[in-house]
């Protein structure tokens, strides 16, 4: 890598900061690697570019920052002539490499290619890694990936497929992201060649694979933390062969520069009957494989029954279900939780169907219970979610499409609640004067955060309440700059020339309309009814006792409490 | 229980002990050896800026002592600086980069973070021959090479 930059003239910059005789500490500060990340991080790209300009020690400098993201795009003819030696060169300073969109990354050659410009050894230090491929394009990849796969943090491989041309059966295309061991290979000599030591996160979309060949990826990532599978079908061994079979060339994988393999080997393993027991127990006898380090399991529009490899899961994460999944699936899923997941505490649901998740909450009594709950949810979920009262420290309801059920049951029975956030509620105030009043909220001592619908409620209510906690309006940083430099604008100009000068800025109308908006608001307060001043009152007396509570939002956008000292010496 | 402090020319400085700590080095320095009377020394950093290190780190001895995150995401990546740190930093160029230097040697993260940031401020929307100006530098290319290594960015530069 250093070869490849300008040599540098003379002296060689140590770490010693400058003693005072030293000419010039800058000098000495530009040849400190973790300084100028300090000072790149700031910089966009062309002024790293400028940066590396300056001089031969900037260009050293400097030149990593420039490299270390790369998001492909078209190159032009002129730069498509040149990219083979500047990535030869330049390549290994590469750290996150994102290939989109792929026609336009390919240098048209004059003989038909299967190689990708970025197959190249330069790059070999590659961090994070994100690829949308097409079949012709997937072993210039797979030899992108065994290149890097000892940096390899992240990893997302997506299949890129035209919908239009995709058939109604497709079931994903092959992946064979890596090499399988041979029936007689060693496992300690097949990780050797194959182990991705530090792959944390795994996003595979489109795909398909053999229940084993997952397990061959598990075995060679040890640290993976997170994966997540998008239209990602696992099949049974025999039928991804046969399907397979029509297009052997996608599964040699003889291209890649470790030692080849025969494809019948392949075939070999996985056509025998039992395809899976016969390798487990081959190379290593004794219990079937499981991933001890992987935390977070996502799942895009389908179940994967695959539960029982994870037996340390956290997080369950379901994405874009949109219809109900399968009854003997779902079942067989409960059953490995119940089995297997002893340590799931988490559920994410991201998505418009939620009709699996009560069964799915009720499989997580067996363990530790349900801690967390984010996304969607019906009423039959909420009633869930709910029995895991003891348990459970947050609930994230702020689902648009839904309201959010029985919020009040969730303060009043969930004891450990510490962040709590509804969407819209049928709850009225008369509801949350009886839940304060006759239940009261198990959550007091506990509750930090929460966003609590309550219908029909004034801003001017909102307001009178926080007025009284001595809650602050939390503001966007960005609408703050701009409120103070109008403050200051105004502040020099209240005096003087009408308001509506031609040169006077857009953003002032903002600041009048803030301004109309508070004075309202003012008066709107003057004006609360009995009823609102009772609610008013009591509400603001119930959150005051709160110990733990900073931040609040009953309608319109979150407030600072202070904090529980302080609200103390102001009175209460 | 004050600290004691000597500098490259050696001036001596007394300091509380929480200030002192700020400095990761200082702190792991007086763990290692335990409560001592003996001044420690601090043969790289000068009197003039190693009060102004001092300054720094009193006016932050009450802040949370940041955990160290690689983390590269750009929302915290903010180009501002509190309203007391920029006036901190209204130094000459030479003392600004003695000041990085001297955080970079005692490990004081925020103090290192704030003098980066002043530079990239400084070195923002500028063209080489600016930044050569602003900095003092001399252009030490051929004109060859500097058109080549102009070619060679050009691909990176928008990607």
């Amino acid at each position: 890598m250093a070869a490849s930059l300008l040599p540098l003239h003379g002296q060689r910059q140590g770490h010693a900061p400058a003693s005072s005789s030293d000419p010039s500490a800058s000098l000495t500060a530009t040849g400190i690697p973790e300084v100028v990340g300090l000072i790149a991080r700031h910089l966009s790209k062309t002024e790293v570019a400028a940066c590396a300009l300056v001089s031969r020690a900037w260009h050293l400098a400097y030149t990593p920052f420039l490299w270390k993201t790369i998001t492909a795009r078209i190159p032009n003819p002129h730069n498509a002539l040149i990219l083979p030696d500047l990535l030869s060169r330049f390549g290994s300073l590469i750290r996150t490499l994102v290939v989109t969109d792929l026609h336009e990354h390919f240098l048209s050659r004059s003989e038909p290619t299967s190689e990708l410009v970025f197959d190249c050894p330069g790059i070999d230090n590659v961090v994070r890694l994100t690829v949308r491929t097409d079949r012709d394009k997937k072993r210039a990849f797979q030899s992108i990936i065994h290149r890097n796969r000892l940096t390899l943090r992240f990893l997302w491989l997506t299949f890129q497929v035209d919908k239009s041309k995709k058939s109604a059966d497709w079931r994903g295309e092959p992946i064979m992201m890596l090499k399988p061991p041979r029936p007689d290979q060693e496992l300690q000599s097949w990780l050797a060649k194959t182990r991705m030591p530090y792959l944390q996160s795994l996003y595979l979309e489109q795909w398909k694979m053999s229940r084993q060949e997952l397990i061959w990826i598990l075995r060679a990532c040890p640290a993976l933390t997170l994966l997540s599978l998008k239209d990602t079908h696992i099949v049974h061994e025999d039928v991804l062969l046969s399907t397979a079979s029509g297009s052997l060339e996608d599964l040699d994988m003889t291209s890649l520069s470790i030692d080849a393999i025969p494809i019948d080997a392949d075939t070999e393993s996985g056509s025998s009957s039992g395809g899976d027991e016969a390798a487990e127990t081959d190379i290593q006898s004794g219990p079937p494989f499981q991933h001890q380090a992987l935390q977070t399991f996502r799942m895009c529009s389908r179940l994967s029954l695959l539960l029982d490899l994870f037996p340390n899961i956290k997080t369950i994460e379901f994405y874009q279900f949109d219809r109900p999944a399968n009854e003997l699936e779902l079942e067989l899923f409960c059953e490995s939780i119940r089995s297997h997941c002893l340590n799931l505490t988490q559920i994410w649901s991201y998505g418009y169907e939620c009709s699996m998740l009560p069964l799915v909450l009720n499989s997580l009594k067996n363990g530790k219970g349900l801690v967390e709950f984010r996304g969607c949810s019906d009423m039959p979920t909420v009633l869930s979610i709910l029995e895991h009262a003891r348990t459970l420290e947050e609930a994230n309801l702020t689902d648009f499409t839904e309201e959010t059920y029985l919020p009040l049951k969730f303060l009043e029975t969930c004891p450990r609640l510490t962040r709590f956030y509804t969407g819209q509620s049928p709850t009225t105030m008369t509801d949350v004067k009886e839940s304060v009043i006759d239940h009261g909220w198990a959550c007091m001592s506990s509750l930090k955060e929460l966003r609590l619908g309550i219908k029909k409620i004034s801003p001017a209510l909102i307001e009178a309440i926080m007025q009284d906690l001595g809650a602050e309006r939390e503001v966007d940083p960005k609408m703050y700059v701009l409120k103070v430099v109008e403050d200051a604008k105004e502040a020099t100009s209240s005096n003087k020339a009408p308001p509506n000068k031609a040169s006077s800025n857009k953003a002032t109308p903002w600041l009048v309309l803030q301004q109309r908006h508070r004075q309202r608001i003012l008066e709107e307060i003057a004006a609360l009814t009995p009823e609102q001043q009772d609610f008013r009152i009591l509400f603001a007396d119930y959150l005051r006792k709160l110990p733990c509570l900073e931040r609040v939002n009953i309608g319109s956008g979150y407030y600072k409490i202070p904090s529980r000292s302080r609200r103390m010496s102001t009175g209460m | 229980m004050p600290v004691v402090l000597t500098s490259s020319d050696s001036e001596t400085f007394t300091v509380d002990k929480e200030v002192a700590e700020r400095s990761i080095l200082i702190k792991n320095m007086i763990e290692d050896v335990g409560e001592s009377d003996s001044p420690i020394p601090l043969p790289n950093v000068s009197s003039a800026v190693l009060k102004k290190v001092i300054e720094f780190c009193d006016h932050h001895r009450n802040d949370p002592i940041q955990v160290q995150d690689e983390t590269d995401d750009p929302r915290k990546r903010s180009n501002d600086i509190e309203e007391w740190d920029m006036k901190f930093m209204q130094v000459d160029q030479e003392m600004l980069f003695e000041i990085i230097l001297a955080a970079n040697y005692l490990d004081i993260k925020t103090l290192l973070d704030v003098g980066c940031t002043t530079v990239a401020n400084l070195i923002k929307g500028k063209t080489p021959e600016e930044i050569r100006k602003l900095f003092n530098i001399v252009n030490d290319f051929t004109p060859e090479e500097e058109a080549q290594i102009k070619k060679e960015n050009e691909w990176a530069e928008d990607r």
